[in-house]
């Protein structure tokens, strides 16, 4: 008989050492640290599904939030929370956190639309605007939770989604600027609607009735007086000593248009050279006298998920 | 099954997950045993243990690429169901015996078996690998090898399949004409974009069953069917035409009726009767027009698919089965709502069933559907996660996967196989026999095994109660005959 302190000691020898090994040997294969955290691959998330909301570039706020040093901010907003932790939990729960002097309403469901490596790509992406991503603290979140899928459940009515799609793609002509097939370039020319479905109705409804209340960043047209003519279009990234457009031509076709800033002929007393509009370039679509097409839109809307 | 002719490899996850188990237990035995022995004593043995889950662990993370298989054993081992918890549990057990058979001194043969299970579990794991790495360069579109005596046929008991035909095209479908002769349709040529049709001619002198082209050209063939002597063909292509700025996909879906002008037994003279359906467009590039019916009045059914996988599509007719007169005239929508509806037959009373590729995004299934004139099915709505959308029809029945369908008339098999549907999974390869039962206005299904054909892609009756069958993969046509 061995004494019972060295058979203990043999059980934790064995745990550690089994285990030690095991994991070490994987990791050779599966490196547990920035490998599989893509930060690239967190931008194209973020371009896709947040940017029409909030941006990263700019400290003003636009629709949401401006996320500009949210890695920085994100650590001291609560305490006891890590930055990973807040940001994860502000996407996978819009409503846990409140930043300071800002009110509105963060669809709830886009973390569903999300794999668990996705929405890690994502968080990843949002620690390193003013912050640095700790790819251990990031591989370490929960897996997302998958009771939030029921709250979301919303009952609709055949006819009345059918009805809808019918609209969209053909006497609303919503269809001629949001595709939805997810063509390279479908956000060029309006924002994708991909996510339509993970909106409230009621957020859908205000986009559609006042088009204008929001324009997304991307989509702010934008007036230039070029040679005697006013060319107008989203303004595109461009050289400092250019100004570069995306106009359409008189088929409707997309046109990028780029001119030199110094050709360009002042539009009023101050010398600006670029006028950009508060109003959205999407039609006010005059629905049928009663509501039912709007309703019908809605439901229609709300499938695209 | 989500696309309609896609290949399933193996899964090696248990023998990953048995590897573990096993040298887990075993180091984590002779490492216990070490430490409370003495290290010095055991330390040759503690090492080789030590060196062994090393290397297993390496081995079953390259086995199971894009995964950590000791992070997916600690959280995820559960969610692979028995399977794998059986394979964990023999693992473990395994390795512990090993551990004890290599820490006794006295029975050699007890050290021997431990390492011959840890090298035989590695092979396997090389094996599988070996066949999935090699097979995607055996498997040239123009390579026309036989899966030989490696494939298991069966059927229920009173019917035996028999290999019919081995063929240079790819089969998608299968029809009788009305004397009888047996026609396949297929992909063909080099790359498989070459469409034919052939038909299975006797040869007198050996008794075997060898294909004559009677028709080519014509790309995609999904569906072909037989009406007042001609040949009709449901097909389509891939084309894409940037337009102002955004790259769109072309309507290249067609039906070609095809004539024999001359009476060679060769087409020679093709019409196409509807055009511009959506063809095999992406984002899904699977999905087009497949097979085509004739009822007793003539009028010919087309099943359309969807493009998209799960999303709102915008053609009309995408996700449809069109009702027109023979030739292309008066086209309406006879039922829409379907993903990929893949064949269509005629069953009891006239009534319309079709096969859908409608495994939605819980993976239920592929739908067996009665189709009933302007109902809808529900697709994309259905497998849309997290909505419930009222007033489309279910199916009547999911199978596995769901490909060719095709009833059995009264009398066209022998009793208690007749008046029946019988349905191709291509997925697990079997043809189950579906019996209807009326209930109201639709049918309650009830499906059991009739035969396993590997591949199966689409299956036809003709005389003396054969049931023809075309494997896609295999290229192969079997039949399957009373006994």
């Amino acid at each position: 008989m061995r004494s019972l302190p060295r058979i203990v000691f043999g059980c934790v020898v064995a745990c550690l050492l089994t285990g030690m090994v095991a994991i070490c040997a994987s990791a050779t294969m599966f490196p547990l640290d920035s490998r599989r955290v893509d930060v690239g691959a967190g931008r194209n998330e973020f371009s896709k599904r947040c940017a029409s909301c909030h941006t990263v570039s700019s400290d003003q706020a636009t629709y949401g939030p401006s996320l500009q040093n949210i890695g920085l901010a994100a650590a001291s907003r609560v305490d006891g929370v890590a930055a990973e932790r807040y940001i994860f939990d502000s996407i996978v729960d819009p409503s846990a956190f409140r930043a300071p002097g800002t009110s509105g309403e963060m669809p709830k469901g886009l973390a569903g639309q999300l794999s668990a490596e996705q929405l890690g790509n994502l968080v990843a992406f949002l620690c390193e605007q003013g912050g640095k991503a700790r790819y251990r603290a990031i591989m370490a979140l929960p897996a997302r939770p998958q009771a939030s899928k029921d709250e979301l459940r919303v009952n609709l009515n055949l006819a009345s989604v059918e009805h809808g799609k019918q609209l969209f793609f053909g006497k609303a002509q919503c269809s001629s600027c949001h595709w939805l097939d997810g063509s390279p370039g479908a956000m060029l020319r309006a924002p994708e609607l991909l996510n339509a479905g993970v909106f409230s109705r009621d957020a859908l409804r205000q986009a559609i009735v006042d088009p204008s209340k929001h324009v997304a960043p991307a989509y702010v047209e934008s007036t230039v007086l070029y040679d005697g003519m006013t060319v107008s279009g989203y303004r595109l990234p461009s050289k400092p000593d250019r100004v570069k457009l995306l106009s359409t031509d008189n088929t409707g076709a997309l046109l990028p248009v780029s001119i030199k800033v110094n050709e360009l002929e002042p539009l009023n007393a101050n010398g600006d050279v670029v006028r950009t509009s508060t109003m959205s370039p999407m039609p006010v679509y005059k629905f049928a006298e009663n509501a039912d097409e709007l309703e019908a839109l809605l439901d229609f809307l709300l499938t695209i998920r | 099954m989500n696309t309609s002719l896609g290949y399933e490899p193996i899964s090696t996850a248990s023998f990953v997950y048995f590897l573990i188990a096993y040298v887990g237990g075993a180091c984590l035995l002779i490492a216990g045993v070490a430490a409370a022995d003495g290290f010095r004593k055991h330390g040759i043995r503690l090492a080789t243990a030590i060196i062994c889950l090393g290397v297993a662990v390496v081995v079953a993370s390259l086995a199971m690429p894009g995964e950590n298989p000791v992070i997916q054993l600690a959280v995820k081992a559960k969610e692979g169901g028995r399977t794998h918890l059986v394979m964990l549990m023999t693992g473990l057990f395994s390795g512990l015996i090993s551990a004890l058979g290599l820490l006794s001194v006295e029975q050699r043969w007890k050290r021997v078996l431990g390492p011959c299970l840890y090298v035989a579990t590695i092979l396997c794991l090389f094996a599988i690998v070996l066949r999935q790495r090699v097979s995607a360069y055996l498997e040239i579109p123009t390579a026309t090898g036989s899966s030989g005596s490696m494939v298991q046929r069966s059927s229920v008991s009173g019917f035996r399949v028999e290999l019919m035909a081995e063929l240079s095209i790819a089969p998608t479908s299968i029809a009788v004409d009305s004397a009888g002769h047996v026609y396949v349709a297929g992909y063909a040529g080099i790359a498989l974009q070459n469409g034919e049709v052939v038909q299975l001619v006797r040869n007198a002198a050996t008794g075997t069953y060898e294909a004559r082209s009677v028709a080519e050209r014509l790309s995609r063939p999904h569906g072909i069917a037989f009406y007042a002597g001609d040949l009709y063909v449901s097909r389509a292509g891939q084309f894409a035409k940037a337009n102002r700025g955004k790259i769109e996909q072309q309507d290249t879906g067609a039906v070609t009726r095809l004539q024999d002008l001359n009476g060679d037994g060769r087409y020679d003279y093709y019409t196409d009767i509807i055009s511009g359906l959506p063809g095999a467009q992406t984002p899904d590039g699977l999905h087009q027009n497949n097979g085509i019916a004739f009822d007793k009045k003539g009028k010919l059914y087309v099943t359309v698919g969807a493009p998209t996988d799960h999303g709102p599509y915008s053609h009309p007719n995408a996700g449809t089965i069109l009702k027109m007169d023979a030739d292309g005239k008066n086209v309406a929508i006879f039922a829409k709502g379907l993903r990929n509806p893949f064949d269509l037959t005629f069953g009891p009373g006239g009534d319309l069933f079709c096969t859908d590729n409608d495994s939605d995004n819980d993976g239920q299934g592929d739908e067996l559907n009665h189709v009933v004139e302007g109902k809808h099915y529900g697709f994309p709505y259905t497998s849309v996660k997290g909505i419930e959308v009222s007033g489309s029809q279910p199916p009547i029945a999911r199978l596995t996967s769901a490909q060719g369908i095709v009833y059995a008339a009264k009398g066209s098999l022998p009793a208690g196989f007749d008046e029946s549907l019988y349905v191709a999974s291509y997925g697990d390869g079997h043809i189950n026999q579906v019996k209807l039962v009326q209930k109201g206005n639709s049918y309650i299904a009830q499906t059991s095994f009739f035969a396993s054909v590997p591949n199966i892609v689409d299956l036809a009756i003709g005389p003396e109660s054969t049931v023809y069958a075309c494997s896609h993969h295999d290229r192969k046509v079997y039949r399957i005959v009373p006994q």
